[in-house]
């Protein structure tokens, strides 16, 4: 009996490493799994300036840091290899180092999909692209460096990092901008930070910070509608730490926030909570202290509503009631005026980023939405609003400011070489959740 | 029966099969490595003081004592990096993994791929297979083998291949950390087939030591140089007039040129430029862009010193003013 | 049974076995990294103590169930104040200093928690090799402290050798494994894991300037010290009974020599002695005493009487292969 078996570990040894040495094998399938990731997405990786970014759409959205983006309007990029687009800055995010570029007339571009920074776990091996110390500047081979993932829902101030994800793998100046991908191939985070403390040069000594794809997934809408994007916060409170024994029934630290202070009329407190509530969870994150729970508000954009769990004292019962409500992030006020400054009345329209000074070039046409209804369609330049010549989309928003829903604009359109007057009537654009204002 | 040889197969965790080849690649390969004691009379290379401010000294310094080199033939030709012995180099002694010393004699050196050749009287040193260039590719794990700070322990680091085609052709490059201690010392794959011997690493150079960035000049470009090196004769690199400034590509909104870093010490620093700075004049001709402004320079030399006018945004008004630099050109250290 | 070992029967047995073991191998070291991380998380410590050039914070790992703590004299040195101390929850307590010792980078900790700690698995440091896989895992730029996150990192231990000088603030000099995990202000005290997640390593921040990279001082050279600063019996724990009046008389070691192939070898210790409490055991070689070198035990005598009772001596050891320098404060013969 023992014979046979031991004749069986031999054959599954024989058949399970063919080669001489089974270690190496084993070590050369991970070596694979690199390759393969590798492979999967250099294509979409994209020089921009002093930095990097990320093709994450065929129609060539790329995501980057603001640092290395936000600073100009156009930009002539380059993907892996060098073939060079123009493209335009759409929308940012100052605060969070957050900044979206369209690549003009982008069609079938080589791209990676967002991955879930949420599902990532310490220890996961990840790899990050970018263009370190501008060493591939000329050939336009990006560099590949390879690590894990050392923590994640990184609170740093300056610049404000509300959730992000720490790494091992190596980033320099250059790789700002550019993707942190886990081993499926998608990127979980876009790099922009690193931790020099050690040798007080601007090298990598195993420190580098990413802000998460949930919180760019979860911005995406507010970026491509252009302009600058707002984060999330809860507008009027005043919280502290769980286990603060400067105040009565705080609960136990680490478990969460309490509310210290409420402003009335506020979207917390219209949502019902009061001092004294400890918030337990927002969106299935814990608040375990101060730097969490801006962290966590700050990842949503303003103007999101959130699901958050709280537990109020019942002092009659000496017991604690759970709670939930849905609280609206930002102030609603300050919502309803960044939009008009913004120019995010609803048009109805996608532009395409035309930067030959010619105008606005429509890109896709929202059905039943306000330029459909003018007769706007896809191809159509916009040359002038109200009789003034705009020649591209800042010029376009600039004209805009001001305007409100229901106020009929003129638009002179070029279409097929020839000019056309038409009118369009924007609409409120809607915040989700937003509340209903009356005598709107 | 069955969950007997899985939980046999279950120990043998890939983390111990890295940790085993590694060790063997330590091993074989080490043997395949030396470790130089260079004494000097003069030094012009090894020093850049503390680097960008608040750096630590020692950081960008060349240390007292043993560097790497690499075995290239079994008659006692040691391949290392040219910074390695650089200067008034009175004596190198060479170590080989079996304990025993020679006196090295400095041969040729190539400072474009930043190599240099060294002479031992041995035979039968064992010399590294060399890989198959082509088959190299990004993501290939690899490893860095050295001897220092301790000439009898060989060290070694690992990583992958971070691209293939570095400093005009001649080097792959890798994020197995590399450092004063270990450049020279072969960068090799899982099989331990040379790839490439390190380089790369001087006092100037941005990427700093064990930051992540590291060079190694491929072994077919050291072959090329051979001829040249085994004959003595050195490779200056041509004089190439230097700033110091790294630009930022692109940026279209902006006419002129970005700065996106000034490195330390460099004749842009002494000029007082910052980065962020936009050179929009140089020696009093508009400036639209990189490759202008690289034509501008080809026509300089080395020593000369040249006007630029930069943009600079006011911190306390947030507005663009002008600003009237004079840099003085050196040689290009890297 | 043994019918089945036979014929077509084993190549499906082994085909199933196969598939088996490729399932096996597909998870990868990526499981390794997490697991590491599963075992020691709950043993991590993170640390600020405040002391007179300002708050310096660092890391650390739990010793006991019941609240001792290991951390670096570089965070809590002696005579800090304020010394808090984080774990993953997050949780939080006050600390004291049971002890420290300068030399050797730890100080002892003691906190008062609700429930049992899981204490940090030690490993042999004696087993450690080259190559080895390697963790570190801790406080790394306060992302304990700050966000409730023990930073892992993963690298393998690339070199073993000895740090001269003690660079920054570290205090330590000796051996050292050195890793290319990442190692950052804040991981001082943290643990060197290796790959079954043990810690076999205490981090300092000590460097090589040639190297620039994270070391860890070996566990084992260190554990005597934290067994008697945890006992409280560590020589630095004493307060001297003696005054400065000493009384001329033989000075009381309380061990007893004998003579072993041309060496001192301590043959017994009286409990509660100097040297008791030092450290000296059954086998301890003593060497010599400064200058001075014992070849016979009645050198060692003779070396002794002429001390005084509260003289201090530094002896030169050899502990089972590991030399030492012990320090003893001699005691009044009873």
């Amino acid at each position: 009996m023992r014979t046979a078996t031991l004749a069986l570990l031999l054959a599954v040894g024989s058949t399970a490493a063919a080669q001489e040495d089974p270690d190496l094998q084993k070590v050369q399938e991970l070596q694979k799994k690199v390759h393969a990731v590798v492979d999967k997405t250099k294509a979409a990786y994209v020089f921009i300036g002093g930095g990097s970014g990320v093709c994450i759409d065929a129609d060539g959205w790329i995501l980057t840091n603001h640092h290395v983006a936000g600073g100009a309007q156009n930009w002539k990029v380059r993907f892996t290899g060098g073939k060079q687009y123009d493209a335009a800055l759409v929308g940012f995010h100052p605060a969070d180092d957050v900044a979206l570029l369209k690549v003009k007339n982008g069609k079938d571009l080589p791209h990676i999909d967002l991955g879930d920074s949420d599902a990532m776990r310490v220890g996961d091996p990840v790899i990050a692209i970018g263009n370190p110390f501008a060493l591939g500047n000329g050939n336009w081979e990006p560099t590949i460096t390879h690590g894990i993932v050392s923590a994640l829902h990184v609170y740093l101030d300056n610049p404000g990092y509300k959730d992000a994800v720490q790494t091992d793998a190596q980033i320099n100046p250059g790789n700002s901008g550019g993707p942190l991908i886990n081993m499926d191939g998608k990127v979980i985070g876009i790099n922009g930070r690193i931790d020099v403390k050690r040798f007080l040069s601007r090298v990598n000594t195993g420190i580098g910070y990413a802000i998460p794809s949930n919180q760019i997934r979860r911005f995406l809408p507010h970026f491509k509608a252009g302009g600058r994007a707002f984060g999330g916060y809860m507008d009027g409170a005043t919280v502290g730490e769980c286990g603060d024994d400067r105040y009565e029934n705080t609960g136990e630290f680490g478990e969460g926030v309490f509310i210290a202070g409420l402003t009335e009329e506020t979207p917390a407190a219209k949502a019902g909570l009061t001092t004294g509530d400890i918030i337990t969870d927002i969106e299935g994150h814990r608040p375990y202290n101060l730097n969490r729970f801006h962290g966590i508000v700050g990842s949503w954009p303003a103007g999101s509503v959130v699901k958050v769990k709280y537990k109020r004292f019942d002092a009659a019962k000496k017991e604690w009631a759970a709670k939930e409500a849905k609280v609206l992030l930002g102030d609603p006020e300050k919502l309803r005026a960044q939009e008009a400054n913004v120019g995010n009345l609803f048009l109805g329209f996608t532009p395409s980023y035309d930067f030959d000074d010619l105008g606005v070039e429509v890109d896709e046409v929202t059905e039943k939405g306000p330029a459909a209804k003018a007769g706007l369609k896809s191809g159509d330049v916009i040359k002038k609003v109200d009789g003034g010549r705009v020649r591209d989309w800042k010029e376009f928003k600039a004209a805009l400011n001001g305007k409100k829903a229901g106020q009929k604009l003129k638009l002179t359109v070029s279409r097929d070489d020839k000019e056309l007057e038409l009118e369009i009537v924007p609409e409120q654009r809607k915040v989700e959740g937003m509340p209903e204002e009356e005598g709107e | 029966m069955i969950a007997l040889l899985a939980a046999v197969l279950c120990q043998d965790d890939p983390t111990s099969a890295m940790a085993r080849v590694m060790q063997k690649l330590r091993d074989r390969v080490g043997r395949s490595v030396v470790a130089l004691e260079v004494v000097r009379d003069k030094d012009p290379e090894g020093a850049a003081g503390s680097g960008p401010s608040g750096a630590h000294n020692d950081y960008y310094n060349r240390p007292e004592g043993p560097c790497t080199g690499t075995i290239w033939t079994e008659d006692g030709l040691i391949l290392t990096s040219a910074f390695n012995v650089s200067g008034d180099v009175r004596r190198i002694t060479v170590r080989t993994s079996d304990g025993k010393s020679y006196e090295g004699k400095r041969l040729g050196w190539d400072a474009t791929r930043d190599i240099a050749l060294v002479k031992i009287e041995a035979k039968d040193l064992p010399v590294l297979p060399k890989a198959k260039m082509d088959a190299v590719r990004q993501g290939d794990f690899v490893a860095i083998v050295g001897r220092a700070p301790d000439p009898d322990m060989a060290t070694i680091n690992q990583g992958i291949v971070s691209a293939l085609d570095r400093m005009k052709s001649t080097a792959v490059q890798t994020d197995a950390e590399l450092n004063y201690g270990n450049v020279g010392g072969p960068l090799v794959n899982l099989l331990g087939e040379l790839v490439g011997v390190t380089c790369q690493i001087k006092p100037r150079t941005n990427w700093g030591q064990s930051g992540g960035v590291g060079f190694a000049c491929k072994h077919a470009e050291i072959d090329k140089a051979l001829p040249e090196l085994k004959a003595s004769r050195n490779t200056e690199r041509g004089k190439e007039p230097w700033t110091g400034i790294t630009p930022a590509e692109g940026a279209e909104g902006v006419e002129g040129v970005v700065v996106a870093q000034v490195a330390a010490e460099s004749p842009a620093e002494e000029g007082g430029m910052q980065e962020g700075d936009v050179i929009v004049e140089f020696e009093g001709k508009k400036v639209k862009n990189w490759d202008e402004m690289r034509t501008m320079l080809a026509g300089k030399k080395v020593g000369d010193v040249v006007k630029l006018k930069v943009m600079r945004k006011d911190p306390k008004t947030g507005k663009d003013a002008a600003k009237d630099v004079k840099v003085k050109l050196t040689d290009n250290p890297n | 049974m043994f019918a089945l070992c036979r014929g077509p029967a084993v190549r499906i047995i082994v085909e199933m076995l196969t598939t088996l073991a490729v399932l096996l191998l597909a998870q990868g070291s990526d499981e390794n990294h997490r697991k590491v991380y599963d075992v020691a998380v709950d043993s991590i410590v993170a640390v600020r103590a405040m002391i007179a050039g300002g708050e310096r914070s660092g890391s650390g790992v739990v010793l006991t169930k019941d609240g001792l703590l290991l951390v670096s004299y570089s965070a809590v040195p002696e005579g800090a104040q304020n010394v808090r101390v984080w774990m993953k929850g997050p949780k939080f307590y006050r600390a004291e200093i049971v002890g420290t010792s300068k030399r050797e980078e730890i100080t002892i900790l003691r906190i008062k928690p609700k429930g049992d700690l899981k204490p940090m698995t030690m490993g042999a440091s004696a087993k450690v090799r080259v190559g080895d896989v390697a963790y570190t895992l801790g406080n790394a730029s306060n992302s304990m402290i700050n966000n409730d996150q023990p930073s892992l990192n993963v690298g393998l231990i690339s070199g073993t050798y000895r740090l001269e000088e003690a660079k920054l603030n570290s205090f330590f000099t000796g051996s050292v494994f050195e890793t290319t995990a990442a190692v950052n202000v804040g991981m001082e005290g943290a643990p060197l894991l290796d790959a079954a997640g043990k810690m076999v390593g205490f981090v300092t921040l000590n460097y090589s300037p040639h190297r620039f990279l994270g070391n860890a001082i070996p566990i084992d050279s260190l554990r005597h010290s934290i067994d008697l600063l945890c006992e409280g019996k560590h020589p630095s724990q004493q307060t001297t009974t003696e005054t400065a009046a000493a009384e001329a008389g033989e000075a009381y070691l309380g061990a007893k020599v004998v003579d072993q192939g041309g060496k001192v070898v301590v043959d017994g210790v009286d409990a509660g002695s100097p040297a008791d409490t030092a450290g000296l055991r059954k086998g301890t070689v003593i060497l010599g005493a400064g200058q001075k070198s014992f070849k016979t035990a009645a050198e060692f005598a003779a070396f002794l009487k002429e001390l005084q009772s509260g003289a201090m001596v530094t002896l030169k050891i050899d502990d089972d292969g590991l030399k030492d320098d012990i320090k003893i404060t001699l005691e009044k013969k009873k």
